[in-house]
């Protein structure tokens, strides 16, 4: 699903990514570990489309850069992100969050996908009214809206306590165990257990 | 998305009253400004209309109140093939009474009978008749002084027009003493045997201190109105320039306060066209509420106006069907524009940021 060649990413002159080459099969969950500084948010960023690489070659489903076409249609088929903080627009309830993800033809589905998430009882409330665990389900349930084939997040659990990190890995369970893709990068090497392999990145490289 | 952005306009409640504020305070101003501006022009062009195909001034005047034309010429004018009928008209402003300046129309004879009588007669030598708006501000004084002379008041007469019925009716020669004049123009009724241009010739061949026009072309070139509407037409562009950087500033600071809302959707793969989209939907809500504030606030304080004793019903400002377009079309371009260049400056936001914000946080 994922094919990544030699990617090398500067910042300024720092090599925040040394020449990483990596390959994920489709419905895998791998996990992303490392220091802080080590280069995980920036490969996630590369991998996802967020970020263009200075050097290296990414294939996504097979298709490399140039066959993505227009990037705001190709990240809505493929890619669901969720990141560290929620970003759940605060005037919309959890339900219109969810929807603005969702293409008009997954609209109806809202409701099931919620309600399969585990978050069906908070689909009325707003980011301001449920708990942080909650609201990192609620972001993670319109990451996956548009049933992106690949689903990536960067440190999902860092704002939440033990008990709500492992209800949010529970989530990325069921949804890799539907076939999606899951690409998470966390410092916390427990948690990261949770996942079929564990990649190690440490200054830009992999170990 | 009409929904959503109420709910955004309505969660950014501050943001959102501070841009209503002002875009209707200068949507307010360009409708009081333009209203009163266009309500002089018509109230004059409607005097000046009233009756008369040809309108005769002194030559080179600027302004009708320093037009001076000798009545010698009004038994010549009348005797040319296909006149019916010549009056004339002094147009001059005095203090009345306690009123500090009222109009005063001098009114060659046949030229009274187009004021509707309320009470009383026309005016004979020494008489004067009052018009409605401010017959009531002279008490049961049945004398009236003028500049520097007494009248006895002869009646009441009523007008549509703001100008007349806040100002009296005098004789003309009476008018004439009041401001050492003539006559400040003649109106030439035509019977139509004789092509206009014909007459108008003719009338030119009497003397070279005057200046003949057709009413509608007089009143289409008086200078008067044309610097009047020029300058409403620039205030307004002024008053509309200051809701628009109202709107620009106050956009500015909301788009930094919602960018992550704007990163977001970019990560959910919206494009820029359509984020601009939401963030327009939202302000034009605003606008449209703020115009037809403006507009329910500018018809009530030109009520006032029109009724307010202190401007014996001179400013009287009207908004035609064609102004209210006008500005509706004016407010609504000033509010995407101000919103335009705020709203694309968020859309550009990078994704990248919401990583950045979440290992920093
Ligand atoms: N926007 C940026 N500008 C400059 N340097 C950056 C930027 N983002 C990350 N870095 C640097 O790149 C390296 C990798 O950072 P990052 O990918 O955020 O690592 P991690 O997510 O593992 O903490 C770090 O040394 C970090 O300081
Ligand atoms: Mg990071």
């Amino acid at each position: 699903m994922i094919h990544a060649n030699n990617l090398i990413h500067f910042y300024g002159k720092e090599r925040a990514i040394d020449g990483i080459s990596l390959r994920v099969a489709p419905g895998e969950f791998v996990a992303l570990t490392g220091e802080s500084g080590s280069g995980k948010s920036t490969l996630l960023a590369i991998l996802s489309t967020l970020l263009r690489p200075d050097s290296g070659e990414l294939r996504i489903d097979g298709k490399p850069a140039k066959e993505w076409g227009d990037l705001n249609r190709f990240r809505r088929e493929y890619i669901g992100f969720v990141f560290q903080f929620h970003y759940l627009i605060p005037y919309l309830s959890v339900a219109e969050n969810v929807a603005l993800a969702a293409g008009r033809e997954r609209r109806e589905a809202i409701p099931e996908l919620l309600d399969r998430l585990g978050v069906a009882e908070i689909a009325p409330k707003k980011a301001d009214e449920i708990s942080g665990g909650q609201r990192q389900r609620a972001a993670i349930a319109r990451a996956v809206a548009n049933a992106p084939k690949i689903l990536f997040a960067d440190e999902p659990t860092g704002n939440l306590d033990s008990k709500n990190s492992r209800k949010v890995f529970d989530l990325f369970r069921r949804i890799a165990a539907e076939g999606t893709t899951l690409v998470v990068a966390t410092h916390d090497r427990t948690l990261a257990r949770e996942a079929d392999r564990v990649l190690e990145i440490k200054d830009g490289r992999l170990v | 998305m009409f929904t959503q952005a109420l709910k955004a306009l309505q969660a950014n409640r501050m943001r959102s009253l501070l841009i209503f504020l002002s875009l209707t305070v200068s949507v307010t101003a360009v409708f009081l400004i333009s209203a009163v501006a266009h309500g002089i022009v018509s109230s004059y062009s409607t005097i000046l209309r009233s009756d008369g195909d040809l309108i005769v001034t002194q030559a080179k005047i600027s302004d009708t109140f320093f037009s001076d034309v000798d009545t010698a010429l009004i038994p010549r004018i009348a005797r040319i093939p296909g006149v019916r009928r010549v009056t004339a008209m002094i147009v001059g402003a005095s203090p009345a009474g306690k009123l500090p300046i009222v109009a005063v129309y001098g009114l060659s004879g046949e030229r009274m009978k187009n004021y509707r009588l309320l009470s009383g007669h026309y005016p004979k030598r020494g008489e004067v008749l009052v018009g409605r708006g401010i017959a009531g501000r002279f008490g049961s004084e049945n004398r009236l002084q003028i500049g520097d002379r007494k009248f006895r008041i002869s009646g009441v007469f009523g007008s549509e027009t703001g100008f007349e019925s806040g100002g009296v009716i005098l004789t003309l020669s009476d008018a004439g003493k009041l401001f050492h004049k003539k006559a400040s123009m003649l109106f030439v009724d035509l019977d139509k045997t004789v092509p206009a241009q014909k007459v108008m010739e003719a009338i030119r061949k009497l003397s070279d201190r005057i200046e003949v026009k057709s009413t509608d072309a007089f009143v289409k070139n008086y200078h008067q109105f044309r610097i009047i509407e020029t300058s409403a037409d620039v205030i307004s562009l002024i008053a509309l320039l200051m809701g628009l950087i109202s709107i620009a500033s106050i956009m500015s600071v909301t788009m930094l306060e919602r960018k992550y809302e704007f990163g977001i959707l970019r990560a959910l793969g919206y494009g820029r066209g359509s984020i601009v989209g939401r963030i327009l939907t939202e302000t034009l809500i605003l606008g449209i509420f703020s115009y037809l504030s403006a507009l329910a606030a500018a018809l009530g304080i030109l009520w006032v106006l029109r009724h307010l004793p202190a401007l014996q019903g001179y400013v009287d400002g009207v908004i035609t069907p064609a102004l209210a377009a006008e500005v509706g079309i004016a407010a609504l371009t000033m509010t995407v524009l101000g919103a335009i260049l705020p709203a694309w400056r968020a859309s550009g936001i990078d994704p990248m940021e919401l990583i950045t914000r979440g290992s920093r946080a």
